[in-house]
């Protein structure tokens, strides 16, 4: 018999869970981007996943973070099926559940650095409070864009876009951070330091980071190593970080 | 605030396009103005100058030369009405003008009232173009200024006016004043004088030729005049109204009417499609923003919104700057060509109608914007950028 105690730490065992999910694209040949993968993540954790292009990986993030939904299987966040969302409630999922930094930095060129990074807390309709700008502050200091906050997204380069692209994603404080290869338009140094910047917000943030990459960018820390090829799971790899 | 914000970025971000929209809008929202409060301003200056030259309501005879029996009834029920501002008894009839220039009659027609007030509220005799002054005493007429011209008399003079063409009948009268109803026809027409005065002219004291009645609305004496008729139900009498013996005027002012509105609500349409086509290239043009704000939170209605919103910034600037245009258009037609052709007065009523129908127009136009961006997958979006 399974206790009550059990079963809730079970759940907080398992932040994200990904049960048999299967995506089908539909066209004329239709395309199956993932094949029965069932996954589970701890909170708080720094997770990995890699693969060749077109493996599924970014499909795999894009049913975690609510932009797509799968044909077959159930995806559980914090013990809520988020499959069973309508359009209203998958919005507030996705902005304050989750934080999106893309391949490409996909920021608002119409928005300075500081708006940009505001946005999702503006779309959250809560009010700002002193603890909040201090949060804010502290963000921005540690991901090292404060110098040109108010400079407007074409002035900065690639890396000081993707840097604003990370602040936008963590200033509603989300349980998940999903980061789509962040440095893939960037150079190798560039990338290590975003790479490091992840980790480093990792640790003092606390939330949980699923990030593909790679596998010659492994040189962090990581709590699980999940490689996917086809749309198939091949392996999953866990390691004994303390976080 | 959010979104209006997001809404002005967008606008603000395709800075040309938005300038000539407003542009295009203003003008089309200031040509609608211009128009609109032109139309109604000659239409109110035609039914104006109709009504100067004819009661709003008349009771005749039957037979219209024959006098009005038992007048005094019809006066004490029709003056009990509501509508009704003021009653005139009107003594009428054909009389002559020696002319000494020649030696030969003028036609005229004699019209005598219990008052020259009553008179002037009908027929705005004393305008700013009369001369002279209004008549005291019996025997003091007011002449048009055409006839005067044609007999070559002016105020002061004396008139022989008779029934019939022969000079020893007729009676002899002093011209006070000279009227200019702005109608050469009508200024060389007509003979005002006290009624008493008209009775000895035409042999017919204490005998009425018609009633006039004047009306709060005019644009009701039709309605009143039936109400009239039923009333007094009187089979020896004729209730007339000004539209009635205007109905060729009324039915192209109508036309006209209807074809201004047709006007008005294609240059609104164009407008308006105008607004529509730009917010959908717009929609197109902005599908990565639209996409990534979804993946930030915003909903599917929100995302419809902006665009919503975009229609409506975009609406009430072109909205302001078409009414300022139209302002404008107005200004410049009366100041050189409104005193001979007719001056434009600004209606309120229709200028909010139209200015609110633009707006409305705009926020419409954005519907199906609106609709592309609430449809649009932020999936699709972000798997494209």
């Amino acid at each position: 018999m399974i206790s009550q105690h059990q079963i809730k730490s079970e759940q907080i065992d398992k932040m994200i869970v990904i049960d048999h999910v299967t995506k089908v694209y539909d066209g004329v040949v239709p395309c199956r981007a993932l094949d029965d993968i069932s996954i589970s993540i701890a909170p708080g954790t720094l997770n990995i996943i890699v693969g060749p292009s077109g493996s599924g990986k970014t499909t795999l993030l894009n049913l975690i973070g609510g932009l797509d939904k799968p044909t077959e299987g159930k995806i559980q966040v914090n013990g809520k099926s988020i499959d069973s969302l309508n359009s209203r409630e998958m919005a507030k999922y996705r902005n304050q559940d989750v934080g999106f930094i893309f391949q490409s930095h996909h920021l608002l060129p119409e928005f300075t650095v500081r708006e940009n990074i505001l946005l999702p807390y503006r779309i959250s309709r809560k009010e700002t409070t002193p603890e909040f700008w201090e949060y804010y502050k502290f963000l921005i200091t540690t991901i090292g864009i404060d110098e040109y906050q108010h400079s407007k997204i074409f002035e900065l380069s690639g890396g000081q876009q993707q840097r604003v692209a990370i602040a936008r994603a963590l200033i509603n404080r989300p349980n998940i951070v999903l980061a789509d290869e962040p440095g893939s338009n960037l150079d190798t140094k560039l990338t290590r330091s975003i790479f490091d910047l992840l980790v480093d917000l990792n640790q003092k943030l606390g939330c949980t980071i699923l990030l593909i990459t790679h596998k010659d960018n492994l040189h962090i820390k990581y709590s699980k190593l999940f490689e996917i090829q086809d749309g198939v799971l091949l392996s999953e790899i866990e390691t004994e970080v303390v976080l | 605030m959010l979104l209006l914000d997001i809404a002005f970025r967008f606008i603000k971000s395709r800075k040309l396009q938005s300038i000539l929209l407003i542009v295009g809008f203003s003008i089309g929202v200031g040509t609608n103005l211009f128009i609109g409060n032109l139309i109604s301003s000659i239409e109110d200056d035609l039914i104006d100058r109709t009504i100067n030259a004819q009661p709003h309501i008349t009771i005749t005879n039957t037979n219209s030369s024959d006098y009005i029996s038992d007048y005094s009834s019809i006066l004490s029920e029709v003056e009990s009405m509501n509508e009704i501002t003021q009653t005139s008894k009107i003594l009428e009839g054909r009389s002559f003008i020696m002319n000494y220039k020649n030696d030969t009659p003028e036609d005229i027609i004699v019209k005598g009232f219990s008052s020259f007030r009553e008179a002037d509220n009908i027929f705005n005799i004393f305008n700013s173009d009369f001369q002279g002054s209004r008549p005291a005493e019996a025997n003091e007429v007011i002449l048009g200024k055409g006839m005067a011209e044609k007999l070559g008399i002016g105020i002061g003079d004396i008139l022989n006016v008779s029934i019939t063409p022969a000079a020893p009948l007729g009676r002899i009268l002093i011209v006070k004043g000279l009227y200019d109803l702005g109608s050469d026809t009508l200024n060389e027409l007509w003979l005002f004088c006290h009624i008493v005065t008209a009775g000895m002219i035409l042999f017919a004291m204490d005998k009425v030729t018609s009633l006039a009645f004047q009306v709060k609305n005019h644009m009701k004496a039709d309605t009143i005049a039936a109400e009239i008729e039923t009333k007094l139900n009187r089979d020896d009498i004729v209730v007339s109204n000004w539209k009635e013996e205007n109905s060729a005027l009324m039915k192209t002012l109508q036309a006209q009417s209807i074809s201004t509105k047709v006007v008005q609500f294609f240059i609104l349409l164009s407008v308006a499609i105008g607004i529509g086509s730009v917010l959908s290239i717009s929609v197109i043009h902005k599908q990565k923003q639209i996409g990534i704000l979804k993946a930030m939170g915003i909903s599917d209605h929100e995302s419809g919104q902006i665009f919503t919103l975009q229609g409506l910034i975009l609406g009430t600037i072109g909205t302001f700057f078409g009414f300022l245009f139209g302002l404008l258009m107005i200004f410049l037609f009366n100041l050189f060509t409104g005193v001979d052709v007719v001056t434009i007065t600004i209606r309120l009523g229709f200028t909010l109608i139209s200015l609110s129908s633009s707006m409305a127009a705009a926020v419409l136009a954005a519907y199906l914007p609106s609709r592309m961006s609430q449809q649009m997958q932020v999936i699709e979006i972000i798997q494209r950028s």
